[in-house]
This record gives C-alpha cells, structure tokens and sequence, in this order.
C-alpha cells in the first residue's frame, strides 16, 4: 500500500508504542451503538423536574399551599365565624384576639379574609375545571368532526368571544342575583371558548399525524381516539391554559364584588372586603391591606405556577 | 491558484442546559479560486454549523472557540475577540463580507425569505446597503437578478410576497439574493433538500450555471453524495463534527477509504449497477455530540472498529495530493510511512 | 382584502343581533316587573305605564319593537330617571370615558412596547429580571387594587393628587395608570415573546447573511413581524379599558360611561343596562373589526387569504 501518515515524530512515537492488542476488532456486542444518550423519564416525570428547578414556580407553589390551608383552618384557629358581629370591637386593630382586627359591624377580618379565600379559591378552581371540560369537549368535537361542523361551531365561538366576557357576567349576576354560584354560572358561560379554540386547533394539527392514523386503522373508536390519542397528546398547552384560567376567574370574581354585583352580605370574598374597606381609607387604611395582600399574592402564586408550566411544557425548550 | 478561503483548526461549541455540544471539532479544509467544494455528512456532523462560523451567524449560544478562517488572507474567526471595540469591529468587518464577498443561499426556501415584506424589498436591501444604490437603480439590477434566475415576468413577481411563490421559485430568488451582490464565494446550504425531487436537478443546474459565468467559488453542502457527484471538484466528507475523508470525486466515488464513506456510498442507489443488490444502510445513529467519544466518532457504527479506535483520535493518512482520510485502519503498526 | 373585511363585517353584525337578542331574554327572563319597586301601587297606573312601554304585547312583538327601535338608533330610556334617554347619557358621557380611555391606551402602547422591546433585545440579565417582575406584578395585581393603593398614597396621605373628576391634567394621572396597569404588562409580555420568537426565526438569520446590521435586521425586518400579535392584541385591549373603565370611573368619580353602567346595575335600571351594553358591545365590535383590518394590513397572509 502506498499512502504516509501524517504525524509528528511524538505522534509516531506514541503510534509504534500501541500493543498489538489494540488493533483487536471489537466485538459486535461490546458496542454500544444504540445507546441512548439522555436518561430517560416519564412525559410528566420530566416536566415535574424542570418545573420544580425553577425556583419562582417553587415559591409559587408553596404560597398557594400556604393560602389552602388558610382557607381550610383559617376560622377554626380564629374561633370567630364570618358574620358573628361584636359592636364593642368595632374598627379595632390588629391584635392576639383578632390578628387582622375588625370591621366596622366588629367582624373578625381574618376569618372573613380566610372564608374569602375559599370562596375565591372555589371559584377560580372550579371555574377553571367547568371550562377545561366544556372547552375540552366542545373544541375537541368541533376539530376531530371538521368541516361544516367545525365551521359553525367556530363561528358560535368567535361571535361569543367577540364581546368582553366581563360584560356577559355582568348581565348574567343581575339577572340570577349576586351569589356564589351565579358568579360561577357567568363565569363559566362566557370563558370556556379560549379553550375549546386551543383543543380544537391542537386536535386539527394532531388528527393528521401518523398515529392518529393508527389508530384509525386499528378500528378504535371515535370517541377513543379523540379522547385516549388526541387530547392526550394536547395535554400540554391544555394545562397552561388551566393554570391562567384560575386567577383570572378569581380576579373576575373579585372584581365583580368590588363594583357590587358579586358576592353580596355578609359573606364576604376579597373583592366585597376591600369594597367595604374602601370608604374607611382615610380612618383605618389597615382594613383594606388585608384583601389587597391576599389577592395579590394569590394572582401571583398563580401566575408565577402557570409561568413556570408555560416553560416547563414548552416542547421547544426541552 | 490562490487560496480563497483557509480555515484551519476549526472548533465551534455551543452551550446547552445539558452541556456543551461540541458541534465542529479541529476541521481544516481550504478552496481556491473557481473551485467547487462539496461537503457531505449527515445531520450533526457539523457541516452546517462550520458554515454560519464562518460568516459569523451562529446562534447566541454558539461560540468559535478556537482556529483560523483566512478568506484573501482575512482572518474571520472571531475565536480571539476579547474587548467590545473588538467585536464591533469584527461586526463591522462581517456586514461588508456578507453577501458582498461571501453569499449564502438556505435550505428551506419557506422560512428563510420574511413572509410579510415584499420580495422586491428583500432584494433591493443588500444592494442598497452594499453598493449604496438608489431605490430605483436597485430595482433594476433586483429584476435583472430575478431575469437571471429564471422567473417568468419579474416585474409583477417584484411586488409579491413570498407565500405567492412556489418552492422552487422561492429557492430562485434565495438564490438571486446570495448572487445579487458578485460574491467571489457561494456557500450553498443544502439547497436541494426541501425541494421536490423534479426541481432539484434544475436548482443545481441554476446554480452552477450562475457561479460558472462569475467565477465564484462554490461550496457545496449536501447529506446526498448525488448532488456533489457531478459538480464538485473536492469532496469532503464529514462525521461527528470531524472530516472522515477528503478527496477529488473520482478518489471518494471509486476508491473510498474510510468505512463511513463506502457505507455512504453503499446507500445511494446507483443507476448504473445491473445487479440487484440491496441499498445498505449503516446501522446506529451519529454519537451524541455532548460527549464525543475521544478516538473516532464513527466507531460505534463501524463494522472494522478496534480498541484503539475508541480510546483515540486517528491520524490522518495521506493516499495523493488531494486524498486523505482518518482512520485507524491506515495506520496499522509497521505500515507507517511518515513525512515526519 | 374586500371578502376578508366583508367576512368580518357579517361576523360583526351577527355578534351584534345575537348581543341584542340575548339582552332582551336575559332582561325579560328577570323575576318581577320592572315597577315592582317604586312606590306605585295603583294597578290602573301601572297598566298605564306598562303600555307606554309596551310591555302588553306579547314578548315577540316586544322583541321586533326593540329591534325596531335598536335600527332607528334609539337605545331606550331611563326607569329611574324619567325622561333620561340612553342616547342622551351616551352623546353627554362618551367624551369623558373617550378621552380617559385614549389617554390609558397610549401609555399601554408606549410603556408595553418600550418594555417588550427592551427585555426582548437586551443581553443584560438583571433589565431583563427587573422587567419580567414588573410584568408579572401586572398581570397579578388588578387594577382597581392599584388605584385603591394610590389614592391612599396620593391623596389620603401625601395630598397631591385629586380623586373626583376629570378636570385638570392631575386627575388623569390615577385613573389612567390604574386602567392601563395590566395592559402595560400584557403588552410588554407579549411584544417580548412575540419578537424574540421572530428573532429566532430563519429569515433574520437570511437577512443578516445579506450583510444588514443587527439594528437594520430588527428594524427593517423583525419589528413589522412582531407588531402582527400586537396589533390583534388591540381589539382585546380596548375591550380591556372599556371593562377596566366600569371601576376606574367609579372609584375616581369621572361621569363616563362606565361610572353610569355600574350606578345603572347597582339601581337595577334595566333599560339603561340594556342600552349601554349594546352600545358598549357594538364599539367592541367595531374596534375589533379595526384591529383585524389592521392585522390584514400588516400581514399580506391574511390579507389574501391563504391564512
């Protein structure tokens, strides 16, 4: 054979001083050459540990704990109910007794605020899964169906979203009374079409790839494939979508108690306290930080969860 | 015949959540005034990265992090930059090469032209800014250009936007772009692969074609060795951000040294054969570039692979002038010739 | 273009009819009459009233006179306030919630893009943490709570800003920041995704190898990219202030049509609320059609259909 090798007289060196035994061939089955190089986790698994890496999410997370168990012991630590009135104490501040003070009627704030916490966090939770089930099955239906279904139903969609949905609420609580679950009925109502445009434009891009296809042939059902293959596989931006449904039903809520058409006397949610806090600004401005702390960071919580899902989800960021 | 562009010792790195991948690893190679340069490997084997490296592209997270790019003796490697007024410079330096002197045409003709600017604007934009034409001057050598490339009445087509174009017509005027400005240099980045197969042979005809009548050089980058076949002069073959084998086209097509080339060569389908032999296709897939395996990059997949492949890096052996290959299986112990 | 905007003009005019028609069932499905309340008791009187209405007939005959009178552009009167039209309250309080409303949507325009831009283009982390904060307190507090916030800050305790009215440039100040608080942070939000995600895309990679420079790239090429989810984010902004309006105007004292809808829900005056709200939604309706057109404008995808 004629060919040089080219290399420096250290290079050479080190060549001729190799043994004989590492020209060996190596055999078949000492190769590693399907071997795969990142370890390998469940989907969810794996979105756990990046959501869990960032710390913002953590904190999250951890506030929102905080705010549960406030809602759920709250007013079993305080021993005071949410309406029981105590006209001696009234506009009191803070203190081992009552560790927010009372309002003017001499309610305990921290129990109101605490039963305020359930009820917003009922609300926005409950909010959120209606809506992840409306949105789900009506934007699921209307993009595996496709065609004409699909286009009427989308339009329905588009002329509902059209209109702020703060404006269907509104009608809606004048016509069926300010209460829980007429705040919980607007709500639902109006909201769930951001989501049944996410399931369905997931669903349309999904029933095309290879094993929808599959499955097809393998003679599931329809209601399997769209169910057990299709949203399955939408599952992602379908929890992101959840995560931001939350705080902005409770914001929703909130706000429709503080112009007055929500939750109404004498239960209380954050957004009827700071209401009722609002003309004391000038004399005890300490009963209006007690909502206002709660609700903000309950909104933070929870964005800074659904930011951290955002991420953690996001296939491109993997 | 002068060299047009050297680059020696390549390395570009990028950084990742899991590592560092080492996507070019110590590559040379240089071509020379009117040359054709075809570079072939397959996904990740670093041909296109070492591109954008040299015209300065790469994505924020790569870095250049060692070697020489000398085009006309110019040293375009950004790997020792250090102060600001450095880089600014070296920005500055690039935005007068680009184009100018070194023209790149993409793979993907959909994504690469800006769907909501005109195609006359897109053209019209590296003109103006190279040769500081006017508006109207611009226009004319922008429809000249697309006259060029082949697209039926250019004047109409200069006010579309690019989803009126097909694939094809789109690629012409990528191609129109890179050509527009006389660059002495074409890096074509895969220009056929996300094209229909009919219309593949006539982009490569177009490109050809063009750069003949100007005397560019070409380098060509490819994962089929059925592009490079008829119009490259040098042939580079690429694997794991390293070059396996290099060689003028009759080395690399009928005397291939390195396995990874023969078994390359062993899955096109050559027209030519009678027999019905089946296509073979190399089994395992490329080694994962976040851990490079220190010998070869090949040797998970090689069917000659030995210890002494795994544990280090092959030397290069030289067969001619222009064929050289790196490969443990040339430099057996006592068939070594060295030129010290 | 002309069958694009024609489309969205029908789908405008449906949302429209079907606003008004699910006004008017809401509005009739409510238990009692709308005279319960007043001190009236005399059937004869009430029957009287109940004709001038029209509230006699049979409910679709009612239901074609309120189209009729939606088509001849008359939104209704008063219960409560007699002789007060709709019409009237819109012509007298539109200017105000106008000019609060501009005033907040140009700061949401001019903070959220500065915001996007800068976070997005930056390479210096701690801009970027400070602003991404910003973003996210905006998102988390509402409105409302900001402005209770600032009127204990600037009025209660330090003095300098007034709260009732629209007079003087001072009054704009609160209410303005209150409405465009969370708009300011949504925009910055989005012009930052939306252009870092143009940024990233294989036409800015072309369009340097052309030679432009980095600023020529995102001016010539990015920033009409990125504006395209900015601009359909308009329709929703507006909608945004308008709501957001409701309770900045309530709380301030401004004689706009927010302020009015909510002392109409609160006083249970359902023409009123009927009137308004299809007035409101019919300028919701126009904007987003605005903000369509302007997103066909931007993008020639839309613009011929193949979108």
């Amino acid at each position: 054979m004629d060919y040089k090798v080219l290399a420096s007289p250290e290079e050479l060196k080190e060549l001729e001083s190799l043994s004989q035994d590492a020209f060996k061939k190596i055999p078949e089955d000492e190769k590693n050459s399907e071997y795969i190089a990142a370890e390998s986790l469940t989907y969810f698994a794996d979105v756990w540990r990046r959501l869990t890496k960032n710390k913002l999410t953590v904190f999250g997370m951890i506030i929102l704990l905080i705010v549960i168990i406030f809602a759920i012991l709250g007013p079993i630590i305080s021993g005071y109910t949410y309406d029981g009135q105590d006209l001696m104490m009234r506009n009191a501040l803070p203190s081992l007794q009552h560790f927010f003070g009372t309002d003017k009627f001499g309610r305990d704030i921290f129990t109101r605020v605490c039963y305020g916490a359930r009820i917003s966090l009922t609300i926005g939770f409950s909010a959120a899964l209606i809506n992840l089930v409306i949105g789900t099955v009506y934007g699921g239906i209307s993009g595996y169906v496709g065609g004409r279904v699909d286009l009427i139903m989308m339009r329905l969609v588009d002329i509902l979203y059209a209109i702020p949905s703060t404006m269907y609420v509104i009608l809606i609580m004048v016509v069926l009374g300010a209460n829980m679950y007429s705040v919980l009925v607007g709500i639902c109502i109006s909201s769930w079409v951001g989501m049944a445009r996410l399931v369905r434009n997931q669903v349309l891009t999904l029933k095309q790839q290879e094993f929808a296809m599959a499955a097809k042939v393998l003679g599931a059902s329809h209601r399997r494939i769209l169910f057990k293959h299709l949203i399955i596989n939408s599952m992602g931006p379908i929890i992101v979508n959840f995560t931001f449904m939350v705080p902005s039903a409770i914001f929703t809520e909130a706000y429709l108690s503080f112009i007055g058409v929500g939750i109404s006397a004498p239960m209380a949610s954050w957004g009827t306290l700071a209401q009722d806090a609002r003309p004391l600004l000038d004399s005890y401005p300490i009963q209006m930080v007690w909502p206002v702390v709660a609700i903000c960071i309950t909104m933070f919580a929870l964005n800074f969860v659904g930011d951290g899902l955002t991420e953690a989800l996001d296939p491109k960021k993997k | 015949m002068s060299k047009l562009l050297e680059v020696k010792n390549l390395c570009t790195e990028f950084s990742s959540k899991s590592g560092t991948v080492r996507a070019v690893r110590n590559v040379s190679w240089s071509i020379e005034q009117g040359e054709v340069l075809g570079i072939v490997g397959e996904s990740g084997s670093g041909k296109s990265v070492s591109m954008l490296s040299i015209m300065g592209l790469l994505a924020d997270n790569g870095k250049v992090t060692s070697g020489e790019i000398l085009f006309e003796g110019k040293n375009l490697s950004p790997a020792n930059l250090k102060t600001k007024s450095e880089w600014k410079n070296y920005d500055k330096m690039m935005q007068k090469i680009r184009c100018k002197e070194i023209g790149m045409i993409f793979q993907d003709p959909m994504t690469y032209l800006n769907p909501v600017l005109r195609i006359g604007t897109q053209m019209t934009m590296p003109l103006m800014h190279h040769f500081g034409m006017s508006k109207e001057e611009a226009k004319k050598k922008a429809i000249e250009m697309m006259a060029k490339v082949g697209i039926p009445s250019p004047e109409r087509r200069f006010r579309q936007y690019p989803h009126e174009f097909s694939g094809g017509m789109r690629q012409r005027i990528i191609i129109a772009i890179a050509l527009s400005c006389n660059p002495k240099l074409i890096i074509a980045d895969e220009p056929t692969t996300a094209l229909d197969v009919t219309i593949q042979a006539q982009v490569l005809e177009l490109i050809k074609e063009l750069t003949e009548a100007s005397k560019a050089s070409v380098i060509m980058i490819t994962h089929d060795l059925g592009v490079v076949a008829s119009l490259c002069n040098k042939i580079i073959i690429m694997y794991g951000g390293k070059i396996v084998e290099a060689g003028n086209e009759r080395e690399i097509f009928y005397d291939p040294k390195h396995p990874y080339t023969k078994g390359l060569l062993n899955s096109i389908n050559n027209p030519d054969d009678d027999d019905d032999t089946k296509l073979e296709s190399i089994p395992g897939s490329p080694p994962d570039l976040l851990a490079p395996p220190a010998g070869c990059p090949f040797v998970d997949r090689c069917e000659h692979a030995m210890y002494v492949c795994r544990d280090k890096p092959p030397l290069t052996t030289q067969f001619s002038e222009s064929h050289t290959c790196s490969c443990w299986l040339y430099q057996r112990k006592g068939e070594v010739k060295s030129d010290g | 273009m002309i069958k694009y905007i024609l489309k969205r003009v029908a789908i405008g005019l449906a949302t429209l009819f079907i606003l008004t028609t699910v006004v008017f069932v809401l509005m009739k499905s409510l238990p009692g009459g709308p005279f319960d309340s007043e001190r009236v008791t005399d059937p004869r009187v009430i029957e009287i009233m109940e004709r001038a209405y029209n509230l006699d007939k049979p409910y679709h005959i009612q239901y074609l006179l309120y189209l009729r009178d939606l088509l001849q552009g008359n939104l209704g009167e008063s219960f409560k306030k007699s002789g007060i039209t709709v019409n009237s309250m819109i012509v007298r309080l539109t200017p105000t919630t106008m000019k609060l409303g501009l005033v907040a949507m140009v700061v949401s325009i001019v903070f959220g893009l500065t915001l996007g831009i800068i976070s997005a283009l930056t390479k210096k982390q701690w801009v970027r943490s400070i602003i991404v904060v910003f973003a996210t307190i905006g998102v988390s507090v509402p409105g409302f709570l900001l402005a209770l916030l600032m009127i204990y800050a600037f009025t209660v305790h330090l003095h300098i800003l007034p709260t009732m009215g629209l007079t003087s440039w001072k009054h704009y100040i609160m209410p303005s920041l209150a409405l465009s608080f969370s708009p300011v942070a949504y925009m910055t939000r989005m012009t930052r995704s939306s252009l870092s995600e143009v940024l990233r895309q294989d036409y800015i990679t072309m369009a340097r190898a052309t030679g432009l420079s980095k600023l020529d790239v995102i001016i010539r090429h990015a920033l009409k990219n990125a504006m395209l989810p900015i601009v359909t984010y308009l329709g929703p902004l507006i909608s945004g202030l308008l709501t957001g309006s409701f309770v900045v105007e309530t709380m301030f004292a401004i004689p706009g049509i927010g302020r009015e809808f909510v002392s109409a829900i609160t006083g249970r005056d359902y023409p009123v609320i009927m009137g308004l709200t299809i007035f409101i939604g019919a300028f919701v309706i126009v904007m987003n059609l605005v903000s369509d057109i302007a997103a066909a404008v931007v993008d020639p995808r839309i613009r011929l259909g193949s979108k």
